[in-house]
Formats: structure tokens, sequence, C-alpha cells
């Protein structure tokens, strides 16, 4: 809108009336409240005019410093408030029954240089590089949005919120609370609102997209809902009530299990960022897994699932807990496990200390295009070291009649294995590295697709009714893994089958096409 | 002594007359006809299917200088081919990264072409591809001249223990391709990324339902596109959302690199318009999460032509 339009404000106030007044006569019901806000974008109108510098009301003028609003916010958020406490006064005569909320967004999240309209309540909208992490005031709040907040605190009875409450396995109540109490600290916060995005519902979009959205984010929404009755309740109360109502007898556990992540999400140095637009599976990443409580998370969900008595405290404890599963396998870390006693027998395929190394099994066929689909044959990895090897066993099912096209290896050749073969590649220092092999034993690595690198690498293969599988050996320090030290290096596996007449498919972890997605190795 | 006499010898190669873009199909048996004298020793002649060949091994050559007119269309046809115990794209498919701009490898012949301003000193940013097939195959690469080109050179290396095997070379100005973008419908093929810069991780050019397509995945950049004038534009694709975010982005820079707007369409189909500032001279694409079949930047008349596109009779198109 181009808002220096000489008779703007009141024309603009009078066509909201009229719509307004359609609206109601259309619905049939008197319309209470009116949310005004940018759209999900920064454009402002660039002409002459609307570049101009503003006359404030106390005869300063404030400059357009840049004609992009991203750049210059203030001055944009100040013309915005200039026209609307203008509008406001022929809102009035109109329709003054009619709250108008203005959406505190964008670059309209920049409190402006001039006093706000008493009677427009203002949403603020930390969005979207704020850290739901911690509270709008904590000194751990990125800027802009911490003095933001302060200056809105400073300008409006009627500060509300507007968030993005979505479904998260952190304990977000503590930050819901630190920030309602602020606006609690206004002299008079009665027209105070908070309106959250809560996409949880199934089939809709939004972080928590479906239904699992209530099965790691209820305990949340159900505090915030007292909260908003009341702010200084005690938070923690809150989360004990709700775990000891819900979870019944297997509240100890899930005590245990809250207490756990409380305790991760408040400590001083978790650090993990949670936005609007932060996953879900980042958050779990952040909270359980890179603070090393997945295991203890997952024992304590599976003890609560079999303590819990009541069929709907079971089922919600049962989804919580597939659902953080379901974050795990869709980090798709392989785990290279420490197993030891591996050692000597790593390359035997019928070996027990096989049935120790978690499984990487997610291959879907390849697709570059919407939804994935399942894999005609499944493929699977492992990966362990006894502190100097490093073994990758792989498990291709198969069809005697499949794989005919695979390359027979030749003595001192190395070549590409055309055909039906399995590629893993690995992704470290800036470098990527592929092992391509097939069931016939034809091995091919390379460094940056350079054939003369060679890791030393040795493979065997054998076949059974049902599959092919190989066992790949190098060292371990080949990509500088060490025990238990964190690497950068990241992991991505594609197969190609062969069917009988002679067509590939082609398939890979998660289904994704080559370089898109790497997962991280982590190295026990 | 000796450092003088380098010194003379590469004077004198910079003093080397530029010549007029022009096809080479090595005819004369004569390196130094084609090649710089510095580097013409590089070369070597062998006939090849009937005609002349020039053959490089384990060394770069550089062309003769050839002028070129700044912010234009050309379009660099190469025919060659290559020997050695080295990997091809017909020896290994993941060497399809390799067609890919700014991707070469030590062990895979290359060409760069780079633009010297008329004082000789460089201009814009050179451009560099493998040449990743095996056999006999033209290349091509379509792009622009920076405003302020008057040459252009050529580079061509080998790579290791590889023989690279020149057949014809040529340099013209690019044919009308109805657009001011470099291969905007991708007509060149799955193995060409004229007019890109940098594809995002996971993108390519694929086939899909008979036609080469990009898929850019999260943000492929293109190339500079040099605007002539200042007027109004149009901005069109043909395109499938793939994924968050589709969108076709061109953003304007001026003559500094600093940006000045952008237009964007989400629209796929029609096109999209909107009148360059005064001081505008690049503009370059920026696509997110599309299979894009074609992408047109197109000026369609001076800054007053936007006004007749909102009159009723006008039909939205000029």
């Amino acid at each position: 809108m181009c808002l220096s339009v000489p008779g703007l404000p009141a024309i603009w106030a009078q066509g909201l009336a009229r719509n307004v007044a359609a609206h109601e006569a259309k619905v049939g019901r008197k319309v209470e409240h009116i949310r005004l806000g940018p759209g999900d974008n920064w454009f402002c109108c660039q002409c002459e005019k609307c570049l101009a510098p503003l006359e404030l009301p106390d005869g300063s003028r404030l400059q357009c410093k840049d004609p992009d609003s991203i750049k210059d916010p203030l001055f944009r958020s100040t013309q915005i408030t200039m026209f609307l406490n203008e509008a406001m006064k022929t809102w009035k005569t109109l329709r003054p029954e009619i709250t108008i909320h203005v959406l505190a967004y964008i670059h309209f999240a920049e409190p402006p240089r001039v006093t706000v309209h008493p009677d427009l309540g203002i949403w603020f909208a930390p969005y979207p590089t704020s850290n739901l992490h911690f509270p709008l005031l904590d000194p751990r709040q990125p800027e802009p949005w911490r003095s933001r907040f302060r200056k809105w605190l400073t300008m409006n009875d009627r500060l509300g919120f507007y968030e993005y409450f979505e479904a998260k396995p952190s304990p977000d109540g503590f930050y819901a609370a630190a920030n309602l109490r602020a606006v609690m600290s206004r002299p008079d916060h009665r027209n105070a609102l908070i309106y959250a995005e809560m996409s949880n519902d199934f089939g809709h979009d939004g972080i928590g997209n479906g239904e699992f959205g209530w099965d790691v984010g209820l305990m949340n929404h159900w505090v915030y809902t007292r909260l908003f009755w009341d702010p200084r309740q005690d938070v923690d109360s809150l989360y004990t009530y709700y775990i000891q109502r819900t979870y019944r007898e297997a509240a100890p556990q899930m005590l245990a299990y809250y207490q756990l992540i409380k305790s991760s999400w408040l400590a001083p140095d978790n650090k993990t960022h949670s936005s609007c637009h932060a996953s879900i599976s980042g958050v779990y990443k952040g909270l359980i897994v890179d603070r090393g409580l997945e295991k203890q998370c997952m024992r304590l969900l599976t003890e609560a699932e079999a303590a819990a008595l009541h069929p709907h405290s079971k089922t919600m404890i049962r989804r919580m807990r597939e659902q953080f599963e379901g974050f795990s396998k869709g980090m798709a870390r392989l785990v290279v496990a420490h197993i030891p006693e591996i050692r000597g027998e790593a390359d035997n395929f019928d070996s027990l200390q096989w049935e120790k190394p978690a499984v990487c099994d997610d291959f879907r066929l390849t697709t570059r295009t919407g939804k994935t689909s399942h894999a005609p044959r499944s493929t699977a990895i492992q990966a362990a070291h006894d502190g100097q090897s490093l073994f990758l066993r792989f498990r291709m099912e198969a069809q005697k009649t499949e794989g005919r096209d695979a390359m027979v290896p030749m003595d001192g050749k190395e070549r590409w294995p055309m055909g039906d073969h399995v590629e893993l590649w690995l992704f470290n220092g800036g470098a990527r590295y592929v092992f391509a092999f097939n069931a016939n034993g034809a091995k091919y690595d390379a460094r940056n697709l350079d054939r003369t690198w060679d890791s030393h690498w040795n493979l065997k293969v054998r076949k059974t009714a049902s599959a092919w599988e190989a066992i790949a050996t190098l060292p371990l320090s080949t990509f500088g893994f060490a025990p238990g030290k964190a690497t950068s290096c990241r992991w991505f596996c594609t197969r190609e089958i062969s069917r009988e007449k002679g067509e590939s498919e082609h398939v890979s972890y998660q289904g994704l096409p080559l370089d898109y997605r790497k997962f991280p190795v982590v190295v026990e | 002594m000796k450092p003088t006499v380098i010194l003379v010898i590469a004077l004198w190669a910079h003093a080397a007359p530029a010549a007029e873009p022009s096809a080479m199909d090595f005819s004369s048996g004569t390196p130094a006809d084609y090649f710089t004298p510095d580097t013409a020793g590089h070369v070597r002649v062998a006939p090849v299917e009937g005609g002349q060949s020039m053959i490089l091994a384990d060394s770069t050559a550089r062309l003769r200088d050839m002028t070129v007119k700044p912010a234009t269309k050309y379009t660099l046809s190469l025919t060659a081919a290559f020997e050695g115990d080295v990997e091809s794209m017909e020896d290994n498919p993941r060497f399809e990264i390799f067609s890919r701009p700014g991707k070469t490898a030590p062990r895979l012949p290359s060409r760069q072409i780079q633009f010297l301003d008329a004082a000789g000193k460089p201009a814009g940013r050179p451009l560099v591809y493998a040449m990743p097939f095996r056999s006999r195959r033209t290349y091509q690469d379509v792009f622009h001249t920076p405003p302020d080109a008057a040459i252009a050179r050529v580079a061509l290396t080998s790579g290791k223990g590889v023989r690279l095997v020149l057949s014809r070379l040529e340099i013209a100005e690019t044919l009308d391709e109805a657009a001011l973008n470099a291969n905007p419908a991708f007509r060149l093929g799955p193995w060409n990324y004229s007019g890109w810069r940098n594809i995002a991780d996971g993108g390519r050019l694929i086939e899909r339902d008979g036609k080469t397509v990009l898929d850019t995945k999260y943000g492929s950049t293109g190339e500079m596109i040099p605007l002539s004038a200042p007027g109004t534009y149009a901005l069109s694709a043909i395109a499938t959302g793939n994924g968050y975010n589709s969108v076709v982005i061109l953003r304007v820079y001026d003559r500094q690199g600093k940006m000045l707007m952008h237009a964007s369409t989400r629209s796929y189909g029609p096109r999209s318009y909107f009148v360059s500032p005064k001081n505008a001279a690049y503009a370059s694409l920026l696509v997110y999460s599309c299979l894009l079949e074609e992408v047109r930047l197109v000026r369609v008349g001076d800054e007053q032509a936007i006004e007749l596109l909102r009159t009723p009779n006008s039909g939205g198109r000029l």
C-alpha cells in the first residue's frame, strides 16, 4: 500500500468499516476485534513520497536510511504507526467498539519512534530469528528481539504476543511464563492478548505437521493454557500436576523423564536454537541427543509404558516414545559401535558380534519429487570398530534373477562397478569419498572421484538365497576417526538394483538424491 | 639476462593483436596459427578422421586472443575427445558432476574462458568447465561477455595423463534465444549448465518427459545477465514447484554489484513485469525448489511500457 496517498488513512478506515459490516452480515454475528499485519514479506512502497523524511509529532524528522525495510525497519514501523494513528481518528467515529490489534511482525516488529494510539493493541511477533529457548528478556535471547521487547513493554497497555507454540519435546512453558510475567509489569495489562500458531491437528501444516504434534507437545499446551489464567503460577508444579494426572501409575517414570528434559533445556550451556522454523527433530537433537540423554530417555519412556495401567496413559507414552524413535531414525546417524571383541571376526558374516551395531535400513526408491516410496528390496548398513579398524557391513536383499549385469572384477584394474552395485559416500573436510562395490566383489574407491586415491580397504562379499552381503574393512584412522571422538564426517548411500528384465531401480537412504542430504557419523 | 628475455617474450605475447571471433578447424596444421606463441609448442598435429586435429598432452595451451563485444551473448563450440588411462563420463556416470560449472578434475581436460578489457586487465570472472566425455563431442558454452570486455582468451588444459584431441573451435554471437538469459529452455541438453553459476546441493539437470529440466533444489543461482538499458522487463518461468518455498527470483544489481531490487514469481506461466532502476547493470536468477523447464528474462520496452500493460486493452501483454 502506498501510505503517502493524501487522505488515505480515513479512506482506509472507511473501507475497513465497510468490509467489517459486510463480514458481519455474511456470518450473522458481530466482529469483536480485528487483526492487522503485514503479509509474509518485507515489501514496502518505494515511491518518492513514501521514502521522504517523516515529520514526527515532536517536531523532529526521521530520515529513511534505506528503502529496504530489512535494513531500516524503524522508518517503516514509524511510517505505519503514524498512518494507523491517523486512521484511528476515523475508525473511532465508525466502530469504536471494535479493537484493532496490530501484528508487530516483520519490519513492524521494530518499536516505532512515535507513540502508538492507546486503543491499538500490539501483538509482538518475535519472528523469524528469535530463540524460543530463552525468554525474550533473557541475556541469551539474540538481538534485536530483547531490545525490541523491552521497548514495546514501555509503549502499550494492550501488549501481547503473536507466537509459534508448535509442539516440541522441550519444556517451553518456562519461556511462555517469563514473557507473560514481563507483560504483567505494565500498569494495566488487562487487555493483553496472546495468539499462537499451534498447527498440531492432523493433516494441517506447521511444525508438528499432523497428529504427532500432540504426542510430543501436549504437555506444553496444557501448561500454556494454565499460565494464561495466571502466569505467576509455578511452572514446575504445573508440569508435575499434568504428569501425575495424565500418566497416573507411570508418573514416577514420566516425572524422571521430565526432570531429564528440564535439566537439559534449562542448563546454561544448552544453546539449542528453537524457533518458528526450527525443526522438531532439531530440538529433539539439542534437548536429548547432543546431551547424551537418548538411551536414558528411551529407557524411562519404555519403563513408563510398562508401568502405565490406564490405556490412555499407555497410549500417550507409547506414541511419545515412537515419535522420539522416529526423530532418531530421521537423523540417520551411522553409529560406529565400539565393539573390541569384534576384532578377528568382523569379516565373518555369521559372527554374533554383528547383532550389536545399530542398523540403518531406511532405504527407499530414489526420487526427486514428492513423497518417497518403499524400495522393492531392503538394504541395510551397520558400522563397528575395534579401536583400530572400521568395519562396514551391508546386506542387500535380492532375488537370484537379479543383478546379473553386475560387473566382474578385473585383475589389477579399478573400474566403476557398472550395473547392479552399492555406493557408500563419505563427506569429510570438503572432500567426497566413494566406496562402490557389487556382489561379484568388484570394488572402486575414490577421493573426489579420483580413483588413484586408495583407502587400502578390503571387501568380502557373499551371496545367500535371499540377499548379497558385503563387509568392508579399512583403517579406523582413514577419516580421522578415533574412539569416542566427535567427527564432522557425514555419509550417504545409494544402490542400483538390476531387475530380471534388465531395467534398473535406484534406491537411496531416505529416497533422496546424492548430495541433497548428508547424514551424521557417530564414532562410539 | 635470462629474466629479461622471458619478459620480452611475455610482452610480445601480450602485444599480439587479437583476432575477430571465428571458427577454427585447425586445417592449416600449424599450431602457431591458432595458439599463442608461448603455448603453441605444447600442441602437436595429427590426422584424425580425415582432418587435422590438434593434440594436447599433459599441458595447457592458449588460443590466440579474440576480440569480443562487451555485454554480448556468445557461444563457444568446441569439438574434442580424449585418450588416456583415466576415467570419463562413459566409464563412470558419477562424472556427471564434471559437467557442472567450475567442477574440474586433475585428470580431466578442461576449458577456460577469460575476459580482458581494452587495457588487458581481467574483466568479470572466468568460466571454467571440464570436458568429461572420452568420445568426440561438441561442448557448447553460452555466456555473456562482461560490460567492459574487449578480449576473450580461451585456455585448454589436457589434464594429467590425458591426450586431448581438438577438432574444431568456434566463438560466435549467440542466435536469438528469445531471452536475455542463456539457454532459457535447457535446449542444450542434460550436460549443459550454460547460464548457471551454482547448482544447489542435490540439484542437477534431469530428463523428464523427453525434456531437459533443471531440478534446482534449494537455491540455484544463475550467471550475471547484462541489462543493456533501463526499461520494462518481463520475468517468466515454466516450472513445477518441488518442495518448500518454490520461487523464481531475479536480482538486479548496479555496476559495482550492489543489489538494487528483486523481482520474483511463484506463478509459473504468466509474465511478471518490473521496471529496472536507472543504474541497473546486471541481473541474476536465484531459484528455489523448482523443476524448471524454462525461465526467461525479456526486455519488453522502455520504462513507460509497463503503463501500457495496465490499460484494459493490452490484455496484460506487450
